[in-house]
């Protein structure tokens, strides 16, 4: 259990930057995910951390202690790889107990510790199989025992679910929620999957371009997303956005009229489709209805508003049919402001 | 293996190298270096059979012809000489005593004179200098033999021991025509002497030279005529290499070979067969006599124990042993014991025949050609391949291969060799 | 299916003949009596079963300590080529420095090198560093004739597994050269297993420089082949299975190491 600090670390690959001078503080016990999608540098900042690439500048700080120029074994951390480097020539206990025999533990230990571990992800059946022998799944529980025997002071897991298919995904991210919970180790858990984040995470942050856009509890940047590229990567659907003509401090939308936080000549209007409510013709504004998804759980209703495309999500005994103008309107508080030119939002905090 | 057991293995294998790596020294060996008697059986009977009462311990080790000059030079330039004693032919020692790699034996030479060696034979190993550098070692010659079936196939008058070509062609013909299989062979594969068959033997006996004469009219009347009697031979020839081979398992009656690659033949089932002297041409009956000489390396490591070895093999009785073991014939003057094996008695026979034959033509190994030797042999197996297997015309095919051997005598300068008359400078292709 | 089945079997017969026919035939005329090897027409089945065509051929003065010789040059050669290979193809397949390629190309070159024109100043050389007429020295220079195949191998190896194992090593407390010893060479080990093969076979076959290099202590080739073609055809049969051997019996000892056992492409 320790508290990792990232102190102004920036990455250069010869002339690419990965990753612009980030800082951020991982609290002691905390689950922080690292979100954003391919090529944003949240795997360069794990590796980083983890000490298998060398920062260009700054310092990375476990546990009140500098790591920057200590090799990985040296960190007092555990990693689980994206595919998950179970080692093949060894057996699956061999495999669990490794890093406690390079530690020079006594074999008591590491049996206890490896049978404990075992119990915990359900491996115990396959402890004298070799990795060549078990489903993607099972190895992936491998590599997590295998992390957690050592009971690290920080964990980090680089996209440990991505090669699993949909249902199993699911499954295994309940499962590691609730054995990384019991046991409170700091997590640092990278991902471009935004359920995974908001499923794990006590708070996320998402990555653009090498720079942290937004660190904050998951419902927190669902509501209240810091950039229009925060709001359209979280949540599914993503929120819709309406670039809209501002006139005396106002947006005029249908027969909705509402404050404008700037003074520009456009404003971007962020809602999310879960957000916006059928109305009666007057209320609301219209909404004229292109593609019709029944979702079994919602209907999925993609059409346009003053000529954007936006999604709303309407209950799943909702059947318009395509073509219908429908009128809707955002529910009190739920609609956020960015600015037309920079994308970042402005005031307003919802609720 | 299990994994332990590899180990072990591995373990074993690399203490055992370890100790066995540094060179275990026999430093008090002298090295003796050969060109001759190279094949496994002949050089296990020089070691067993004729240096068995050296004076000293002798290393013999086997050097192939092309590697000695390298490894003489090396040596030379190297500073630290392993080697003694060579014992290599005329023409593989010639090299050597031009780059200055051989101790002048004038002293030996003139102990060793009570021993009989002929003047003219003693002047080869001078190479024209005026000093002595090898002393003649022992000799040998090119034979034809024939199994005794083939013998009542002989035309009516011809005298086994003085042949011409054509009553050769007209012999293995008649065989031909009776038993249906052609039984006459020549050494014509990769390893085979068949070059020295038309360099020392078949150019002489119908041109009377080898060189010169080399597109001569008399040489495309040979080649003719050598068409002609090649339809005779067994294809298979092109793949023999030892004639003792086919002659032992039946599949020629009548082969040519150097006497020692024919001599296991006669010792093992002398009853079955004959040994004579190659045939007559219209210039004579030309054939190759073949000397090995002993010299010793400048800066030997044991020069003194080198002499004393050579004149251990001068003494007669070890030359009568040489001759019983590897067939190559005493240089010295040495009777041969009447209980000479019937073999052997069938080519000292032969060999004296050849030698003494009243059109005998002595025609010698190539001279000074260095390096370039075996392009030399190259040209007559090219021509004998384009004329006889592939059926050319021999003008064309020896004006072109006649430019090339002229351009290697350019290259090398070598002048001629018996029985081409001596020139000036370079050899001449007329 | 059975046909394809039987096009898969006979396949594999033809691949097994082309390699046991020859091997057969030489073993025939090596302990089928003496006789046996001269009769024309051959037959398939040995009439006499003898040693004695063997036991006469290593009875040959020279031929049982050349034997050896020729041992020690293989074993050392295997060793260096694994010695010195396996850590270079290490670092051209892991680290991105300037000059791998050239240093591809340079190694590569060795092989186009013909050892004949080498012969005079690699004598000179050796004789100079007192290597002449040694097992050490002929071993030296087959492993320069097999490291090339043995770094350019050893790279590929290591290219093929995923560097993530390594890095997994390092995170869970191995040093780089711990991670190496356990978790990277325990998966190229069967590559390495037949790199190993094939250095010693490429200096157990070896003739020229063998020959060249050698004077009282020559290995098996320096001392046979270059007079095995003029020697009577026993002594060739009983050359050529002796030859032989040796090879086929160490890849017989290694052969479990050739197979990957553990799949290096699993994950």
């Amino acid at each position: 259990m320790a508290e990792i600090v990232i102190d102004a670390v920036r990455k250069a690959f010869g002339p690419v930057v990965a990753l612009e001078s980030v800082s951020l503080r991982v609290a002691d016990g905390e689950f922080l995910a690292l979100l954003g999608p391919s090529g944003c540098g949240k795997t360069t900042l794990l590796r980083i951390i983890a000490g298998l690439e060398t920062q260009t500048s700054g310092r990375v700080l476990i546990g009140g202690q500098d790591v920057s120029a200590l090799p990985p074994r040296k960190r007092g951390l555990a990693m689980v790889f994206q595919n998950y480097a179970v080692f093949p020539h060894m057996t699956v206990a061999e495999n669990v107990g490794f890093g406690l025999r390079m530690s020079g533990a006594d074999k008591a230990h590491i049996a206890r510790q490896v049978a404990q571990v075992a119990a915990l992800l359900q491996i115990e059946p396959y402890l004298q199989r070799y990795p060549g022998q078990l489903s993607g799944g099972q190895r992936q529980r491998v590599a997590v025992a295998r992390a957690l025997a050592i009971e690290p002071a920080v964990l980090l897991m680089d996209e440990p679910l991505s090669n699993l298919d949909a249902l199993l995904r699911l499954e295994m991210r309940a499962e590691l929620k609730g054995v990384l919970q019991a046991a409170g180790t700091t997590t640092v858990y990278v991902t471009h999957d935004q359920t995974e984040a908001m499923g794990l995470a006590d708070r996320i942050a998402v990555l653009h371009a090498g720079r942290i856009v937004q660190i904050d509890r998951p419902t927190d940047i669902y509501r209240n997303p810091a950039t229009r590229f925060v709001g359209s990567f979280v949540g599914s659907p993503p929120m819709n956005f309406l670039t809209l003509p501002v006139a005396n401090g106002h947006v005029e939308l249908g027969s909705l009229r509402l404050a404008s936080p700037t003074n520009a000549a456009t404003v971007v209007m962020g809602v999310r489709g879960e957000d916006l409510e059928i109305t009666a013709p007057g209320t609301g504004f219209p909404f004229a209805v292109r593609v019709v998804e029944p979702m079994g759980s919602h209907t999925l209703l993609t059409g346009s508003v003053t000529g954007q495309m936006i999604r709303v999500v309407a209950p799943s005994d909702s059947r318009p049919a395509p073509g219908d103008v429908l009128h809707v309107r955002p529910l009190q508080g739920h609609v956020s402001w960015m600015d037309a030119a920079t994308g970042a939002a402005l005031e307003t905090k919802n609720r | 293996m299990t994994r332990p057991g590899l180990r072990g293995l591995s373990a074993a294998l690399l203490g055992a190298t370890l100790l066995l790596a540094p060179p275990r020294a026999h430093a008090e060996d002298m090295v003796f270096v050969s060109t001759q008697m190279r094949p496994i059986e002949e050089a296990q009977k020089v070691r067993d059979t004729i240096l068995k009462d050296a004076p000293a311990p002798v290393a013999y080790v086997t050097e192939d012809p092309p590697a000695l000059p390298v490894r003489v030079k090396a040596e030379m330039q190297g500073g630290k000489h392993t080697i003694s004693l060579i014992g290599a032919l005329h023409g593989e020692l010639q090299p050597l005593a031009t780059m200055g790699a051989l101790m002048t034996l004038d002293d030996l030479a003139a102990r060793l004179k009570e021993r009989g060696i002929p003047d003219e034979v003693m002047k080869l190993g001078q190479f024209g200098t005026g000093h002595q550098m090898y002393i003649p070692w022992m000799q040998a010659t090119y034979l034809m033999v024939a199994n005794r079936q083939a013998l009542p196939y002989l035309p009516a008058g011809a005298d086994i021991n003085a042949l011409t070509y054509d009553q050769l062609q007209a012999w293995a013909a008649a065989i031909q025509e009776k038993t249906g299989k052609r039984m006459l062979g020549f050494p014509a594969g990769p390893k085979g002497l068949m070059h020295r068959f038309f360099e020392g033997f078949l150019y002489p006996s119908y041109t009377g030279g080898v060189v010169v004469p080399f597109r001569s009219d008399d040489a495309e009347k040979m080649w003719t005529a050598f068409a002609g009697l090649w339809k005779t031979v067994n294809p298979n020839s092109t793949s023999y290499n030892f004639m003792q081979e086919p002659l032992l398992a039946g599949d020629v009656w009548i082969g040519f070979d150097h006497v020692a690659r024919v001599l296991d033949a006669l010792r093992q089932k002398p009853d079955d067969f004959v040994a004579f002297p190659a045939p007559a041409g219209p210039k004579g009956r030309g054939y190759m006599p073949v000397l090995a000489g002993l010299a010793v390396a400048k800066g030997a490591p044991d020069a003194n124990g080198a002499m004393a070895l050579i004149d251990y093999l001068a003494k007669p009785e070890t030359q009568i042993t040489t001759a019983r073991a590897v067939g190559f014939f005493p240089v010295v003057k040495a009777t041969l014991p009447p209980d000479l094996d019937p073999g052997l008695k069938l080519a000292v026979a032969a060999i004296a025949a050849t030698g003494g034959a009243k059109d005998a033509l002595p025609s010698l190994l190539p001279i000074g050609l260095g390096q370039k030797g075996g392009e030399f042999d190259k040209v007559f197996m090219d021509t004998f391949q384009l004329v006889v297997l592939r059926g050319q015309k021999p003008r064309a095919v020896l004006d072109r291969q006649g430019q090339e051997m002229q351009r290697i005598l350019t290259e090398t300068g070598a002048p001629c060799w018996a029985p081409d008359p001596p020139s000036q400078g370079a050899c001449q292709v007329k | 299916m059975t046909l394809r089945r039987g096009v898969f079997l006979s396949g594999i017969a033809v691949l097994c003949a082309w390699v046991l026919v020859p091997l057969y035939l030489i073993a025939l005329g090596a302990v089928g009596g003496r006789d046996a090897v001269n009769s024309w027409p051959k037959s398939f089945w040995p009439a006499e079963l003898s040693l004695s065509t063997i036991t006469a051929f290593m009875n040959i003065a020279g031929v049982w300590t050349s034997t050896l010789y020729s041992v020690e040059a293989a074993v050392l050669c295997m060793l260096f080529s694994i010695l010195l290979g396996v850590p270079a193809g290490y670092a051209l397949a892991r680290f991105a420095f300037r000059g791998a390629v050239a240093f591809r190309l340079v190694v590569l070159l060795t092989r186009a090198f013909p050892v004949a024109i080498l012969a005079l100043p690699l004598t000179v050389s050796f004789i100079r560093l007192g290597l002449y007429d040694t097992p050490l020295g002929v071993g030296l220079m087959h492993t320069a004739l097999a490291l090339p195949f043995a770094v350019l191998v050893s790279a590929s190896l290591f290219q093929a597994i995923p560097r993530e194992f390594e890095e997994a090593a390092w995170v869970f407390g191995c040093s780089g050269i711990t991670a190496f010893l356990r978790v990277v060479l325990p998966l190229a080990l069967p590559g390495i297993a037949a790199t190993a093969i094939f250095a010693f076979v490429i200096s157990w076959n070896e003739v020229f420089a063998a020959t060249v290099l050698t004077v009282r202590h020559k290995t098996l080739t320096a001392y046979l082949l270059s007079v095995l073609s003029e020697s009577p055809l026993h002594v060739q049969f009983a050359g050529g299975f002796v030859l032989i051997i040796p090879s086929v019996l160490f890849i017989f000892l290694v052969r479990r190491h050739l197979f990957a056992m553990w799949g290096i492409a699993n994950r």
